[in-house]
């Protein structure tokens, strides 16, 4: 047992917000005060701050679209090495910075062995993975059939075999499209003779979602990401919902209206607007950090258009039955008129919207860049005259075009815990996990208050996972092993025979021999139930 | 004589990764396959030797004296050398790479000779690529560059070429399945020249002018009469030098922005390399090839910490080889070893005995055959590979955590 004593409590999914008190662990979970006491392990954590782990939604950190990445970083004598790392490395940042839970954000389902390989290997830190389901075949089958039990089991059958944990839509029917040579614009562009259109595909699969009761809703990555006027089709999207509960990820990159002369500009407040009222729906935000980034996504479409504008080099991988993935470097720069747009835009967004609970942190690591950089965005956040220095830094647009100048809100503590912990657990329905109250996962971090907020957060004094100190005055002790989270709605068994021939009709390969249809793989399983 | 038949086994022997495969088993051994396919046949055994005798480990009364020789060099040893071969799964060369962690060893694959060089020309350059099914459901031309299908990946043409779309092949200086000889045009180009031809179809995309022959202007209007089209690269051959494949890559590249068709890659990257090691080297460090661990820290040089280097240079004072490695490296690492047993070990984990007496030999179960595991195909696709039958011995997967476990301590 230890027991973390006279340590300032931050909870705000129990409503705590700084009391003083002491934190009881016994074996993984927290416990309520025992009447004997006798043989705990007493920490002082006096004048610390304890808070439930960080909890990351959505980041790109494993599986074949990393794997490609970091061949295409590769260098004369190093890797990039501040941006991809391997899986351990990887695991070990994050533990370091007090994140104890993370969701990989998109997991092919032809691929998902080398995705749960690499989420084994992430030792110490429990993981989970959103399976790619909107260029599936027998997903668009059903939808095209307008087969509602099919779509379900279809939508079950692939989260269950590959291990997944929530459904991944990526600018629904882009694949389809771009095998046709045409541009998806719309949410009701025809993408082939059956009337099939974007926004059928994410209203189905939406429903899909609830029925089957997923701890998480879809995880929708909408279209026209970036473009200058993007965010008038993200509002779309978000009405064509219809009500139905949905995480849309990384919307910075939606935010952007177009000024006088044509050129992006901030539209954060439009956004905003539409989008705060709607407690259906969870986001994260996706921010830039100025450095190296690599453009990560199966939205080839986007990826083609980064390269054509910016005539970068770029890389795609196509995938039978499945669509693909592809990969552009980038950098954001100080003074590059639209990467500081892009950051104050950002910024903008995140100090605009209201409830800290239904928006999270995120860069889209490594799309935004690194998830390292969230001790130095939260000092953004925090400290006005921080974010009123760097933007004196930056390219005169990020003033220009957008409001992130006139804005004066700062973001308490328990804001930041409810943006990185309680917020994201609760979305993702880890009931367990995102507060300290008794019966929840002992994963907690401790911080040290300080006047350097990047710091602090970069450098908590003690953290804890599943009831082992793994971090502590900076020496990292990892566990043997985190849990793989997945789930595993109910579905049609009898239609695996279908499913099945639907892949080996339109694969080379036999689905006898698709890896991720063998059970028995998963180690330290931990189902999370469908309620 | 009891003899069965096990249908649509997979074969892990070469990187297409038949899943086709039937196999007739006699008395614990393998007698025929169909289809025919002579990798295959290699890979099973087919009625050539018996399955390598487990439970004594070369001079060693048992696997765990073996093993506890083995950890006794390994404790002994400056700068160990682990030496990731084909022929074991993906999962075990990934425990291979962390061996070497834990030993804070070099590590190095075969594949990584050349897997540095490609992933260059891939970083500069960028790459369209396509998995295998994308190619026969969508290709309507194929270019063969520099490939030997005919006698290293023999049942590649008839699995995804035959059935496929194609219309129009292409062939620069390839070795093709001479049954099927509906090659639209034969190219027979001296490898050296390939630079320059990649050069001059790249001026003729942009329009440039330039006086070519009349064989490549026939590449050219074969190239584009296309609407999906793909190259396909064998890296071990002298046509796909890296530099010469940073010019293809461009090339498509290129294709792709300036015209209506689309044009992909395909490499077969894993002729030395079936199952996937540079893959798992780069998975595991971040790095493509030749790593050197320093305090859990990786430290990549493509030269200075390849087997072949260290060798050369008797750099290492250990080599530990798990799985069939270059046999051209393995013969001068012998050499050194039989000149001076004293300066440089040699431990070898696989199902095939070592050359040298001086080696430290654990037999493990040959995969593919009596030890399943994962194979990632050319394309990147992971395909599970079990085994065709049980037998008693040890698996390469228990030998490395054991060591692991030993090393640890």
């Amino acid at each position: 047992m230890i027991c973390l004593s006279g340590v300032k409590i931050i909870d705000p999914a129990n409503h705590i917000d700084g009391d003083i008190g002491d934190l009881w662990i016994e074996g993984d979970r927290i416990v309520a005060a025992p009447p004997a006491q006798d043989g705990a392990e007493m920490i002082d954590a006096r004048g610390w701050i304890a808070a439930p782990g960080g909890i990351e939604i959505h980041s790109h950190i494993a599986g074949a679209q990393m794997a490609m990445a970091r061949k295409f970083a590769v260098r004369e004598d190093r890797m990039d090495a501040g941006l991809l790392l391997p899986p351990a490395q990887i695991a070990q940042a994050y533990l370091k910075m007090g994140y104890t839970t993370v969701f990989d954000a998109a997991m092919s389902p032809m691929l998902s062995r080398l995705t749960q390989d690499d989420l084994k290997a992430m030792r110490g830190l429990d993981c989970g993975a959103y399976t790619l389901v909107s260029e599936q075949i027998c997903v668009v089958d059903a939808i095209k059939k307008q087969d509602d039990q099919a779509l379900k089991s279809a939508l079950a059958w692939l989260l269950t075999r590959s291990g997944g944990y929530a459904l991944k839509l990526v600018n629904p029917g882009v694949g389809l499209a771009w095998w046709m040579g045409k541009l998806l614009s719309s949410l009701d562009d025809a993408l082939d003779g059956d009337r099939l259109t974007q926004r059928r595909i994410i209203l189905a699969i939406a429903q899909a979602a609830k029925e089957l009761s997923l701890p998480h809703p879809i995880h929708l990555h909408a279209g026209n990401l970036g473009r200058p006027g993007s965010w008038q089709s993200f509002c779309e999207t978000v009405l064509a919902l219809e009500g139905l509960p949905a995480h849309l990820c990384h919307i910075q990159f939606y935010c952007y209206g177009k000024d006088d002369r044509g050129r992006s500009c901030s539209a954060a407040e439009q956004v905003v607007e539409t989008i705060a009222m709607r407690d259906n729906l969870t986001f994260d935000v996706g921010q830039i950090v100025f450095g190296p980034a690599m453009a990560l996504t199966c939205d080839l479409q986007l990826v083609e258009w980064l390269h054509r504008v910016g005539s970068g080099k770029w890389t795609c991988r196509l995938l039978e039955g499945e669509g693909g993935m592809g990969l552009l470097p980038l950098e954001y720069k100080i003074k590059d008129p639209s990467s500081a747009v892009q950051w104050a835009t950002g910024l903008e967004l995140l100090l605009r919207f209201p409830d800290p609970t239904r928006l999270f942190l995120s860069t889209d690591y490594p799309n935004g860049g690194p998830f390292i950089a969230y001790p130095r965005i939260i000092s953004w956040l925090m400290d006005g005259e921080a974010r009123q220095k760097m933007l004196a830094q930056v390219h005169p647009s990020a003033k220009l075009r957008t409001s992130l100048a006139d804005i004066d809100r700062q973001y308490t503590l328990t804001e930041v815990v409810q943006m990185t912990s309680a917020g994201p657990a609760r979305a993702l329905g880890l009931q367990d996990r995102g507060h300290l109250g008794a019966g929840a996962l002992a994963d907690i971090r401790c911080y040290q208050p300080q006047s350097d907020i990047e710091n602090m957060f970069a450098n908590p004094i003690l953290v804890i996972k599943r009831g082992q100190v793994v971090l502590r005055d900076g020496q990292l002790k990892l566990p043997s092993s985190g849990n793989h989270l997945s789930v595993e709605p109910d579905w049609d068994k009898d239609r695996e025979v279908i499913f099945k021939e639907q892949l080996q009709t339109n694969t080379t390969i036999d689905p006898r021999y698709l890896g991720w249809l063998e059970r028995g793989f998963h180690e330290n399983r931990e189902v999370i139930p469908c309620r | 004589m009891s003899e069965h038949c096990l249908k649509s086994v997979a074969c892990a022997f070469c990187s297409c990764h038949c899943t086709d495969i039937d196999i007739v088993i006699q008395d614990g051994k393998v007698t025929r396959i169909y289809p025919p396919c002579p990798v295959a046949e290699k890979g099973f055994r087919v009625e050539t030797d018996d399955p390598p005798s487990h439970g004594s480990g070369g001079a060693y009364a048992s696997n765990a004296a073996c093993i506890e020789e083995i950890y006794r060099r390994l404790r002994a040893a400056r700068l160990p050398l682990i030496w990731i071969g084909s022929g074991i799964s993906y999962e075990n060369q990934r425990s291979a790479v962390k061996l070497a962690k834990t030993l804070c060893a070099c590590v190095d694959t075969p594949a990584s000779k050349n897997a540095f060089g490609i992933t260059r020309a891939y970083a500069e350059s960028g790459m369209h690529w396509l998995s295998l099914g994308g190619l026969q459901e969508k290709v309507d031309t194929l270019v063969f560059w520099g490939c030997d299908l005919a006698r290293k990946y023999p049942r590649f043409w008839e699995r995804f070429v035959k059935n496929g779309r194609v219309q129009r092949l292409v062939n620069v200086n390839s070795l093709l399945p001479a049954a099927d000889n509906e090659v639209v045009l034969n190219l027979p180009i001296n490898p050296q020249l390939c630079l320059e031809i990649l050069t001059q179809l790249r001026l003729m995309n942009k329009n440039q002018a330039v006086a070519a022959s009349p064989l490549l202007h026939a590449l050219f209007t074969a190239i584009h009469a296309s609407r999906y089209g793909c190259f396909i690269f064998d890296p071990t051959q002298k046509a796909c030098h890296p530099v010469t494949l940073r010019q293809a890559f461009q090339l498509i590249q290129e294709m792709n922005d300036t015209r209506e068709e689309r044009w992909f890659g395909l490499l077969l990257e894993r002729g030395v390399n079936a199952t996937g090691a540079s893959t798992a080297l780069l998975l595991e460090t971040g790095y493509p090839g030749a790593v050197r661990f320093v305090e859990n820290s990786a430290r990549f040089s493509s030269l200075e910490w390849s087997a072949e280097y260290l060798i050369d240079n008797e750099e290492t004072d250990l080599v530990v080889q798990v799985g069939q490695v270059d046999s051209q490296i393995q013969d001068k690492l012998i050499g050194k070893i039989e000149q001076n047993p004293q300066k440089m070990g040699y431990i070898v984990l696989d199902s095939n005995p070592p050359v040298s007496a001086q080696a430290a030999w654990l037999p493990v179960k040959p995969f593919g055959l009596n030890s399943g595991g994962t194979a990632l195909r050319m394309d990147g696709l992971p395909i599970p590979i079990r085994p065709v039958f049980d037998s008693p011995g040890w698996e390469l997967t228990e030998a490395l955590e054991r060591l692991a476990g030993e090393v640890s301590l």
